[in-house]
């Protein structure tokens, strides 16, 4: 499923953010765009919330 | 009883990962989607001819000092892109789009479109704790 991030590791948790800038100098502020966490409530709970955020933003 | 790595410690494993010549910080992108914890690259590199950026590495504060790795880079499309992945890996690799080296860390997210000259930095952090 698109949103999940990998690293080879103990790690807690890891995401990725992107901020995108057009050739015409526009700057698109995307925020995380991907999220693992070791509990699956919270990888849940993120992948909710970004529903959320599509849905009211 | 308990054994555990305490928040020094921590900051010890980032510091170790930063401060490693061969380690994850080369950014490739692509568009494909689903890589798995055994993935040695990306999904699928499709059209993205763009070589791999080296990103800036350090370590961040996310809950305790220290504890977190980041990479952080900027690529550029050369042409239309339909960007969906991006891995991260300890070297720049060969070819176009580039392969080898090894692959660190991997995400995949919502389709990001892009045009020629268009570009994407990304922002990758790794979190450590004692769990």
């Amino acid at each position: 499923m698109a949103g999940n991030v990998l690293t080879r590791s103990g790690a807690r948790e890891a995401s990725i953010s992107a901020t995108v800038t057009r050739a015409d100098g526009t700057v698109e502020h995307l925020g995380v765009v991907s999220y693992w966490h070791r509990n699956p409530l919270r990888r849940w709970a993120w992948r909710i919330g970004r529903v959320f955020r599509r849905i009211v933003g | 009883m308990a054994a555990l790595v305490v928040n020094t410690g921590l900051a010890n494993i980032t510091a170790a990962w930063h401060a490693y010549a061969t380690r994850a910080r080369y950014l490739q992108w692509g568009e494909g989607t689903g890589q798995d914890a055994t993935a040695t690259a990306i999904a699928t590199a499709g059209d993205t001819t763009e070589a791999r950026v080296e990103g800036t590495t350090s370590q961040q504060t996310t809950t305790t000092t220290d504890d977190t790795y980041r990479v952080v880079g900027t690529i550029t499309a050369a042409g239309a892109r339909a960007i969906t992945e991006v891995g991260v890996f300890d070297g720049a690799g060969s070819g176009s789009p580039p392969t080898g080296a090894n692959l660190g860390i991997y995400g995949d997210f919502t389709v990001i479109n892009l045009a020629s000259g268009d570009s994407i930095a990304f922002t990758v952090n790794v979190v450590f704790d004692q769990a």
